[in-house]
């Protein structure tokens, strides 16, 4: 498996009034071909922000790319113009992205067909009819029932779930080789999350892409992601592959993340574990360890020095901790 | 913290081009400018006001003396900005004008919003065939331009400057009243206001005592702008012929007098519009400021009510 | 949507005869009788008791105001506006050659406000923050605060004597003369479009600045768009709502505006013949000149909230 996308110590800063934000400060990871990666972590920790300055889609006040690379099919995205002819053959075309907010995210003047025309059109040189085809075979595609009407339909006749069908649809629309899925499934409700994810995955798998997907929720991710990036403030924690942060995680952060999720074959009575304390601030951080704070197995190392890097502990996982919790093997957590 | 890192900045270069392209320095500069602007409008209306609050030991000359050996002078020491036709002072009958001007767009905007926020806040509170009535009206109102209907209402009544400042405050009602009509629709739905009417609260006591205070940021706003309007309302009038009798100088009346001798002394008609477009956009500024302070959110321009006619 | 029509043409009748009716009576019922007006003025020097009784009754202004007021809406009805009491002529004359000519300033006026000021706005809002913005936000202001009647003078004083490029007054159709009727209508037109030039400028920034933040424009960036693509298919298109009800709003703008410029231009059109009018107490021609303005707003009125159910589909009514 080759490596399709890698990204390597991207940072994104934002200028407030207060001061400069660095939503995301040095984030390296990679995405092989046909293979779903999550990234994971709580709001604010820089992975929408991530996935955005990969597609160079930075709101350029107050945001900006401050550093990094981002190398995919034998370039650095980051050195073409931001909306020069490189860059926008890439999105869409390369790259897909859907976003969170289903419902808001299409136009609500142009039919859900004429968007997605509008999107093929833009890769594929296709005529109008053929593009008018292709429409309907996509909202097809999608599970969209009779889509031969229902492709003349404005996108607030549809409901949240088909909405993020057409997005879906249109990401896949040129055949990209990477989907991008910035929150997918937050804004609809439980049975429809399953549905679409499984789709995401079924349609990824049948076009030959892989998948990036950004969350906050675990569940989303054990069941369908091969390889997992959790990030804090900013920076990637730990990586590996499901099985191995499920089952053995490193980082206090992800023990956290993993015994605050309430389980099916917990003993009843037994407490949510939640992580104390906020997430921090972003402006003026100090250089020790941004989960210090909140950390229940910090040592006295870990007040001294700075935040370490990214180690490997074998098998693909590394983490960026000094505790490191391995080791300890006290805690059931699988 | 990110360790040397030996990528180049190259993303700060390719980051070019669009949509916004502000550099962090330039929203600052832009943030402080508003707020030079907005002091230096503030300080320049809190001096007009004094001026012409005290124009009889301002102005250099009494607006109505007349140097007949003097007309149509240029601007000298004597008379920074000449004199007119009956060698009358110039600057002075602008000082005294700026009374007119001041007083009529306060009073008729004070007018108009009084009666107005009373109209849309009943219409909007009680809803139904009271709002289909009072609202109607204030379509009708709005069917006839501002000043063409104030100028209809002043000649009507007669022309003093009691009759211009009725005038200009009744052809102003129907905005406030569509505002505070929406506002009170919006308010009246909060649940707080739903409690109150559950122990008991009279309709009038919630309208007096908390929807109008709660919207009141929104109309206060509002009326900062209409201020302008009232004052431009009143500089046409006078221009028209309508208005102050002669005796007293107004800024309309004296662009219309200089108006025939634009050609050898154009001072004339153009110091007047200058005063007027400095003091409307003096109040318009701050009332942009007030409301970027007031609310953020707030949108560009007023919203005339929820529903249109 | 023929429901919605009827149901809005309902509202604007009733709109209407309020104000007609409102304008009639306030007319009417304030201080100032016409006749004594009249017949104090040079052409009559009758001073007689019933001369004026008699004079009174021609004009039917002894019945009661709304009687008076359903006769004036009966005649109207039949296509009769009444005799103006100073010129002896019917309304209908009156109107006949002074509306055509403030038609003729206002449709040009609007249509440069639109075509200069909408553009504007949409250039302001994309290139956010710099000079070109902060000029046209100087402009459009500007535009707002400056009298018109003195941007007139101005405008002549510059054009006019100064430079002598345009003529500084009068009018000529533009049957009679096209080249001669167009050279007198730039400075007027220009004059009068400034303040709806100003306002469409500043709606349409502000609204695109709203849309540009939008989600779904977001989306049209991922899908590889090019910035034309964006802002015309995406932006332009959602952001246009407010600016055509502000289009609408124009209207007025322009009826009112036309009032000054044409007493500073010396153009014989319907602002003018209001303003003779109401100094010389002319009730019936202020009548007729309040009843077309108001069709005119409405009509206005009613072409933007079509507008919207071809704009947005989310409103058209099923």
């Amino acid at each position: 498996m080759s490596t399709l996308l890698d990204v390597r110590d991207l940072q994104v800063e934002f200028v407030t009034p207060n001061g400069a934000v660095r939503a995301v400060d040095g984030v390296s990871y990679t995405l092989d071909e046909h293979e779903i990666v999550g990234l994971v972590g709580e709001s604010g920790c820089g992975k929408s922000a991530s996935q955005l300055a990969v597609m160079q889609l930075i709101q350029s006040p107050p945001g900006r790319i401050a550093g990094g690379e981002v190398l995919f099919e034998g370039s650095d995205l980051l050195t073409f113009a931001k909306n020069g002819p490189q860059m926008r053959a890439v999105r869409g075309g390369r790259i897909a992205m859907i976003f969170q907010e289903p419902m808001t995210s299409l136009n609500p003047v142009l039919t859900v067909g004429a968007q997605l025309e509008e999107a093929v059109r833009t890769h594929c040189s296709l005529s109008k009819s053929e593009a008018r085809d292709r429409a309907v075979e996509l909202l097809r595609l999608v599970g969209t029932p009779s889509p031969e009407t229902r492709v003349k339909d404005y996108p607030h006749q549809f409901s949240g779930g088909m909405c993020q069908r057409v997005m879906i649809a249109m990401g896949l629309s040129c055949n990209p080789r990477v989907l991008i899925a910035d929150e997918p499934t937050t804004a609809l409700d439980v049975t429809t999350q399953a549905q679409v994810l499984k789709l995401m995955r079924d349609l990824v798998e049948q076009f030959g892409a892989s998948l990036v997907i950004v969350t906050h929720n675990l569940g989303v991710v054990a069941r369908y992601v091969h390889r997992i990036y959790v990030m804090y403030a900013g920076r990637v924690v730990e990586a590996g592959a499901t099985k191995d942060i499920f089952a053995h995680p490193r980082h206090p952060y992800t023990l956290g993340l993993l015994k605050s999720v309430p389980r099916l074959d917990e003993r009843q009575g037994a407490r949510l574990i939640p992580i104390d304390g906020l997430p921090p601030n972003l402006i003026d951080m100090p250089p020790t360890c941004a989960f210090l704070p909140r950390c229940t197995r910090a040592i006295d190392r870990c007040r001294r020095e700075p935040w370490p890097a990214l180690e490997s502990v074998g098998g693909g996982h590394s983490v960026r901790c000094y505790v490191n919790l391995g080791e300890a093997r006290d805690e059931r957590i699988v | 913290m990110s360790a040397g890192s030996d990528t180049t900045i190259v993303a700060g270069a390719a980051c070019a081009a669009t949509p916004p392209r502000v550099s962090p320095r330039a929203v600052a500069v832009r943030v402080l400018l508003h707020r030079k602007l907005f002091m230096g409008c503030a300080i320049f209306l809190v001096v007009l006001v004094i001026v012409a609050l005290f124009a009889p030991w301002v102005a250099p000359y009494p607006p109505n003396q007349t140097e007949l050996l003097n007309r149509m002078a240029p601007p000298s020491w004597q008379h920074w900005l000449g004199t007119d036709t009956l060698g009358r002072d110039t600057l002075s009958r602008l000082i005294y004008g700026a009374r007119v001007s001041l007083l009529v767009g306060v009073v008729a905007v004070a007018l108009s919003a009084s009666i107005g926020i009373v109209l849309g806040t009943v219409a909007g509170y009680f809803g139904r065939w009271v709002e289909a009535v009072i609202m109607r009206c204030m379509d009708a109102l709005m069917t006839i331009p501002m000043i063409l209907l104030a100028l209809t209402l002043a000649a009507l009544l007669g022309g003093g400057l009691s009759d211009v400042v009725v005038a200009i405050g009744v052809s102003m009602i129907p905005p406030y009243a569509r505002l505070m009509c929406a506002e009170t629709q919006s308010i009246k739905r909060k649940d707080f206001i739903v409690s109150l009417r559950g122990m008991g609260a009279g309709g009038w006591r919630i309208m007096a005592g908390h929807v109008v205070p709660n919207a009141f940021s929104h109309v206060l706003v509002f009326m900062t702008m209409q201020i302008g309007g009232a004052i431009l309302a009143e500089a046409a009038l006078s221009f028209l012929g309508i208005g102050v009798e002669a005796t007293t100088p107004t800024w309309g009346s004296m662009v219309a007098d200089g108006y025939r001798y634009l050609f050898t002394d154009p001072i004339l008609s153009i110091a007047p519009g200058v005063a007027i477009m400095a003091t409307v956009f003096a109040f318009n500024m701050v009332g942009d400021t007030l409301r970027d302070v007031l609310d953020p959110r707030l949108r560009g321009t007023m919203v005339y009510g929820g529903k249109r006619a | 949507m023929t429901g919605y029509l009827l149901r809005r043409l309902g509202q604007a009748l009733i709109v209407l005869f309020i104000v007609t009716f409102l304008v009639f009576g306030v007319m009417r019922w304030l201080p100032g009788d016409p006749i004594l007006m009249y017949l104090s003025s040079d052409s009559y020097r009758i001073t007689d008791r019933a001369e004026i009784a008699r004079m009174r009754h021609q004009y039917g202004l002894d019945k009661p105001i709304p009687m008076q007021y359903l006769d004036w809406a009966k005649g109207v009805l039949q296509g009769d506006l009444g005799k103006s009491i100073t010129k002896g002529t019917t309304v209908n004359e009156e109107l006949a050659r002074a509306v055509p000519v403030t038609l003729y300033l206002g449709i040009v006026s609007f249509i440069i406000s639109q075509l200069i000021g909408i553009p504007l706005g949409i250039l302001a809002a994309i290139r956010r923050g710099t000079w070109i913005d902060n000029t046209i936000l100087v402009i459009a202001n500007l535009g707002v605060t400056a009298p018109i009647f003195w941007v007139g003078i101005i405008l002549i004083y510059v054009f006019g004597l100064t430079l002598g490029w345009l003529p500084i007054q009068g009018y000529t159709s533009p049957f009679t003369d096209f080249s001669k009727s167009v050279q007198q209508l730039i400075l007027p037109a220009f004059c009068l479009a400034l303040g709806p030039l100003a306002g469409a400028t500043r709606q349409t920034r502000s609204a695109m600045l709203e849309v540009i933040h939008q989600d779904y424009v977001r989306t049209a960036w991922a899908k590889g768009l090019s910035e034309r693509a964006v802002i015309s298919r995406h932006v332009v298109k959602n952001g246009i709502l407010p600016v055509v009800t502000l289009a609408g709003m124009a209207v007025p703008m322009i009826i009112g505006g036309a009032v000054l410029v044409e007493t500073v231009f010396n153009i014989p059109g319907m602002g003018r013949l209001a303003v003779n009018a109401l100094f010389a107490k002319d009730y019936a021609i202020v009548q007729g000149i309040v009843l077309i303005t108001a069709i005119a707003v409405i009509i206005a009125n009613l072409l933007v909230d079509l507008s919207y159910g071809y704009l947005d589909p989310r409103v058209r009514v099923a």
